[in-house]
């Protein structure tokens, strides 16, 4: 053995070579990954930053009223130089429209970004806020929510009112509902829209858009390839309600609902000039 | 040395597998630069129309900025300030030097009004209570506000006119009477019509009394507090807001709930095979309040003949009771809700075959009346043939087709002469009052039949014809009155309407009714000029 090898049974206090060869490895190996790096995740190195623990108790508020939390909040250097509630704003939008006659129905939701994570409320920082208990300075206070982010919904109104319909109801869903329905819709269904419940076309005519073909001894009417255009014409003809009617419940089968919910984080900022986000909070405004 | 040689290689494997874990999770992602960056404030939460938004340029370099607020308009200042004038979520976009770019995203809202009122009573209460009435109103350019406020007949205020309206910014009244009150507001800023606002104001009595609840033909679900010593005028009735359904012939009052049986749309005979999918009726349920509306069971396209007639709640069952239209009578517990409707998942409670009155007074297809329970003993009507009501109690139910020498029940028949459609028991003084569909007569008796005395004999709508008439479908007694939902006839053509009701005074529509056990009984109006089908009292005192 010459002085240039290792021996792995040489211990360094009272540590086996072998495990603090092992050990150097591994905090290599984890310390290495910018993308994933789990020490660089839990903290930056030489950085202190304010803790923060905060709780909403409900979490679905009516517009315009305050959202009530609780906070526990605690610093190593002992300052806290900012305390404040920020959220950002998501804009659910959900809209469903049927058609009664046969169950068909186009559900459609999104959610978007409304508006920014910007500073709601700010609170003033006091040693009174102490908690010896809990070791942690504690809030339980409010933050605002605006009434202009009321819930909206329009749900089987009883009458049909093509104005309100069509604010609610953006041009292109009325246009995707009424292509996907199409290749569904059978004669009768055809008959029902265009010639009993209105007379959108004579019925010589109408009948004309169909042929008879047996199917065993049932005679059953189809519609003729070159019809199709015209057939999608005459449904634009009739008043949107007319397709979502259900004649059962006396309503209109459309379900639209316009709701807001609010990415809530508490901020805090301490003497080091270091800042922390809490957990974020969604709170649903109603 | 083989042991240094294998850690070497252990080691060189470690590096690679951390190393190959590293890169294998390698995704494409896209910051925000920090370099480049902005935010936006408003005075207020709200961001509405015509409030100033601060936009901050927060980019570390730069010497030039291009604003791009999303409605057409731009800045080149540093931090410019800028509002919108129509609602919507815009993009605004911030270029710096004109090389970064950094969008974000900003929901401006509509202006619209808050109605708030405050009471100085916990309930609100006709020519009593002071309501305050307060607008929310986001005004960020301070501009010219005009109110106009339109408070019902018989409110009284300051500042408020003898036809009740107000130019007040928060004016604050005492309505003058009971039932829905609707208040309108529209609100004009320097010019501008915002969205008018209506509230509904739920004004009570002075003290507790029971509802009566009905059915409009066509309309919604009412509400009307019995108040015996009012002036009629003052006492308005309550909009619960839910649709009636298409011939809710039956309400029935339990616990908090208002039951509606709908029979749908079509109610009399159906050919075939049209019948066997024209069901559309339904049961469901309306809180008494009106803040709630359940489907109980439906039977949307199912057989038309078996939906929802004529019904009964039994509270210490727990259970609904319903009549079909002219075979018998199901039943399901009170707490079913949503459910549908069919002969393999409901079987029938009793039908037509399963009494011994089958064939001694009951025939096939005799067309069902009204269900009630009466001391243990059911009472069911029949109209059109084998009429009358016929009584039994649930061990007169055989279970089975009747055959010769099963017993007629013993409770027995009245009134067989009758083709009953509606009927209502009054307890205290020992009397039924039924509507009878062949003379179209609404009729008091003895509980045995006798002593018959006819009530109203005024002309009907002629609803369902000859052979099956609606006639009266809704009774109700609140121990004071008996009252009926009354259908009167259309004035002949070419007459004038007021003319004809001077002379017919009892051909409106209403709910008309007399006082209990009176010698000479005079039908008086308790609602006057409304059709409805089904009625039900709910005798809590509320």
């Amino acid at each position: 053995m010459n002085s240039y090898s290792l021996n792995i049974k040489t211990k360094y206090l009272g540590i086996p070579a072998k495990y603090i060869l092992a050990l150097v490895c591994l905090s290599v190996v984890i310390s290495s990954c910018e993308i994933n790096d789990p020490v660089g995740e839990i903290s930056d190195p030489g950085y202190i930053a304010a803790n923060i623990y905060w709780d909403i108790p409900v979490t679905n508020i009516t517009a315009g009223n305050n959202v009530d939390f609780y906070a526990e909040y605690w610093s190593t250097d002992e300052t806290i130089e900012y305390l404040g509630i920020w959220y950002n704003i998501d804009k659910i939008l959900n809209y469903t429209l049927t058609y009664p006659a046969n169950g068909y129905t186009l559900i459609l939701d999104s959610t978007e970004l409304a508006r920014e994570f910007l500073e709601i409320k700010t609170f003033a920082h006091s040693e009174e806020n102490y908690d010896p208990e809990k070791k942690a300075y504690v809030i339980e206070d409010q933050f605002p929510v605006s009434y202009t982010l009321a819930a909206l919904s329009y749900e089987n109104p009883s009458v049909f009112n093509q104005e309100q319909f069509n604010q609610l109801i953006p041009a292109d869903i009325q246009e995707q509902f009424l292509n996907n329905l199409f290749p569904q819709l059978g004669y009768q269904d055809f008959r029902n829209l265009l010639r009993v419940y209105r007379q959108v076309v004579e019925d010589e005519v109408f009948e004309g858009y169909f042929d008879t073909i047996m199917e065993g001894e049932t005679e059953i009417r189809v519609m003729k390839a070159e019809a199709e255009e015209a057939l999608k014409l005459h449904l634009r003809e009739l008043p949107f309600g007319d397709l979502i009617y259900n004649r059962n419940r006396q309503y209109y089968s459309v379900d639209f609902s316009q709701n807001y919910q609010l990415n809530a984080r508490f901020r805090i900022v301490n003497g080091n000039q270091v800042e922390n986000l809490s957990e974020t909070k969604v709170v649903s405004v109603l | 040395m083989k042991k240094v040689k294998i850690l070497v290689i252990l080691s060189i494997l470690f590096y690679g597998l951390g190393f190959w874990s590293c890169e294998s999770e390698i995704e494409p992602e896209y910051f925000t630069s920090s370099e480049v960056d902005f935010d936006y404030s408003a005075p207020t939460l709200h961001y509405v129309i015509g409030e100033p938004i601060q936009f901050n340029n927060l980019s570390v370099t730069g010497s030039s900025w291009q604003w791009n607020f999303g409605d057409g308009t731009t800045s080149n200042e540093e931090n410019p300030v800028h509002s919108y004038d129509e609602p919507g979520t815009y993009t605004v976009s911030l270029t710096v030097d004109g090389v970064h770019e950094v969008r974000k995203k900003i929901m401006i809202s509509d202006i619209v009004p808050v109605v708030q009122y405050t009471a100085t009573d916990p309930a609100i209460v006709y020519n009593q209570t002071q309501v305050s009435f307060n607008v929310l109103l986001e005004n960020p350019e301070d501009k010219p506000v005009a109110y106009k406020w339109k408070f019902p007949g018989g409110t009284v205020g300051e500042g408020i006119d003898e036809n009740g309206n107000s130019e007040l910014e928060s004016p604050s009244v005492v309505f003058g009477s009971i039932g829905s009150q609707m208040v309108s507001l529209v609100i004009t800023i320097d010019g501008k019509n915002l969205t008018p606002v209506n509230v509904n104001v739920q004004v009570n009595y002075n003290q507790p009394a029971k509802t009566l609840y009905y059915a409009v033909k066509g309309g919604n679900i009412m509400a009307k507090k019995l108040i015996y010593d009012i002036e009629p005028s003052l006492n308005n009735p309550f909009d619960l807001g839910y649709r009636s359904g298409k011939h809710p012939l039956t309400l029935r009052y339990s616990g908090n709930w208002l039951y509606v049986f709908d029979a749908g749309t079509r109610f009399a005979f159906v050919n075939e095979p049209e019948y066997l999918t024209a069901g559309d009726g339904e049961i469901f349920v309306v809180a008494h309040d009106g803040s709630r509306r359940e489907s109980v069971i439906e039977n949307f396209g199912g057989n038309t003949f078996l939906d929802f007639y004529y019904g009964y709640i039994d509270e210490q069952e727990g259970m609904i009771y319903w009549a079909d239209r002219r075979e018998g009578i199901f039943r399901t517990p009170t707490n079913t809700r949503n459910e549908k409707f069919s002969l393999t998942e409901y079987d029938y409670f009793v039908r037509n075959t399963w009494l011994g009155y089958y064939g001694e007074g009951i025939s096939w297809g005799n067309i069902n009346g009204t269900i009630t329970k009466y001391n243990g003993v059911w009472w069911w009507a029949k109209h059109t043939t084998g009429s009358g009501i016929f009584k039994f109690t649930e061990s007169d139910i055989l279970g089975r087709d009747k055959v010769d020498g099963d017993p007629v029940p013993g409770a027995g028949s009245v009134l067989r002469n009758f083709g009953i459609r509606s009927f209502v028991i009054d307890e205290v003084n020992q009397k039924v009052y039924f509507a009878d569909s062949r003379y179209k007569m609404v009729i008091q008796s003895d509980l045995d039949g006798s002593g018959l005395k006819v009530i109203d004999n005024s002309p009907f709508d002629g609803e369902g014809g000859d052979t099956e008439a609606l006639f009266v479908t809704g009774m109700a007694i609140d121990g004071e009155y008996v009252y009926w939902a009354y259908r009167g006839p259309q004035p002949p053509a070419g007459s004038d309407p007021e003319e004809y009701y001077q002379a017919n005074p009892l051909h409106r529509s209403g709910i008309k009714r007399i006082k209990l056990n009176e010698e000479e009984p005079v039908i008086e109006y308790f609602i006057q000029g409304v059709e409805a089908y089904g009625i039900a009292v709910d005798q809590t005192l509320r």
